[in-house]
């Protein structure tokens, strides 16, 4: 069944060899089941090509003209929010290009690169951390 | 030698009539880039079949298969000056058709996600149940059973056998290698076949 599917499709879409032609038409002759199968295939096609709906619902031309008027009156040009949103852009962009001038400094100035001193927090040593709870303890007493 | 001078002939005149349908296109369009109206009046009366055909093949007879009719001419209205008239303007608006119609599947498809609407496969099984009631209409099951295609053998299908394009324009059409399209178009026609057996004698 499989053949006489293949042979059919391609005599409807394509074109068969010399050799392929024969093979369909006998088997067109001589195999019933085939002959049925190739008019299944013949009456789908058919039948798809008739759901063909050729016109949207009435006053279809007056809907997109419709619209298209009232695209091109509110469209005048740029508006307050297009404004806004250009500008929000470029101090998004401004902001970010400072981000990373100020990160690619501080990489190059810290000896120590951490995420920290990239991002120019303030250098924590150990030394740092317990000096101030010892402070915070003996108060003005430690020195 | 007297039928390949005829033969020389017709196909002249076939080109002629298709140069001629061509430059009144572009003669439309350049009208219309120049603010008139009715020149693209003109565009959409001439096309809406064809549009409709295709995007109605593709989305099915819903409110939707309307408001993607009026985006594709709206869409082109948009871009009207960037068509150089590479391809005939009734291509070029189905090619719109077609991608737009595979938009609104996506966009079917995560509604249907987020939603409690009937998937199309239900109301399939509906009209199989309906098959006693004489409520069944050849073309409402058709045009269900080519609902329930893939989009990318669906788009081949309603291209090839809906609106009679050639295989390789529906390749051109579809950007897709004319193998691939033969592939899809038999597949989808097995599909159909399959889908559409139970009722075949009342069809």
């Amino acid at each position: 069944m499989k053949k006489i599917e293949n042979l059919s499709y391609k005599q409807l879409d394509s074109e068969l060899t010399v050799s392929e032609e024969k093979e369909l038409l006998q088997l067109l002759k001589n195999d019933s089941k085939a002959k049925l199968e190739h008019d299944k295939i013949l009456a789908v096609r058919g039948s798809v090509s008739a759901v063909r709906k050729s016109s949207f619902k009435p006053l279809f031309k007056e809907r997109v003209m419709d619209k298209l008027l009232i695209a091109e009156r509110t469209e005048p040009g740029i508006t307050f929010f297009d404004e806004i949103n250009f500008l929000s852009k470029k101090i998004l962009i401004g902001a970010l290009t400072v981000a990373v001038l100020l990160i690619g400094y501080n990489v190059t100035t810290t000896e120590n690169l951490t995420i920290g001193t990239a991002l120019g927090v303030p250098e924590v040593t150990l030394d740092d951390s317990y000096n101030s709870v010892l402070y915070s303890y003996y108060g003005d007493t430690y020195e | 030698m007297s039928n390949n001078r005829k033969y020389d002939k017709t196909m002249e005149d076939c080109y002629s009539v298709q140069n001629m349908k061509k430059a009144s296109d572009l003669d439309l369009i350049t009208s219309a880039i120049n603010g008139d109206a009715s020149s693209f009046e003109q565009i959409i009366n001439k096309y809406e079949a064809q549009v409709s055909a295709t995007i109605y093949g593709m989305l099915g007879d819903t409110q939707e298969a309307d408001d993607v009719g009026q985006e594709v001419f709206i869409r082109f209205y948009k871009s009207m000056d960037k068509f150089r008239g590479d391809s005939a303007l009734g291509t070029y608006l189905t090619r719109i058709a077609i991608n737009l119609s595979l938009n609104e599947i996506k966009r079917r498809k995560r509604r249907q996600f987020f939603s409690f609407d009937t998937p199309i496969e239900k109301e399939l099984s509906e009209l199989y149940s309906d098959k006693e009631s004489n409520k069944l209409e050849t073309k409402e099951l058709v045009q269900m059973a080519l609902l329930k295609l893939d989009p990318k053998f669906r788009s081949v299908v309603v291209l090839r056998l809906v609106e009679n394009y050639s295989t390789d324009e529906t390749a051109i059409i579809l950007e897709l290698p004319v193998g691939t399209v033969l592939s899809r178009l038999a597949r989808g026609q097995k599909k159909l076949k399959q889908i559409l057996s139970p009722f075949m004698e009342e069809m």
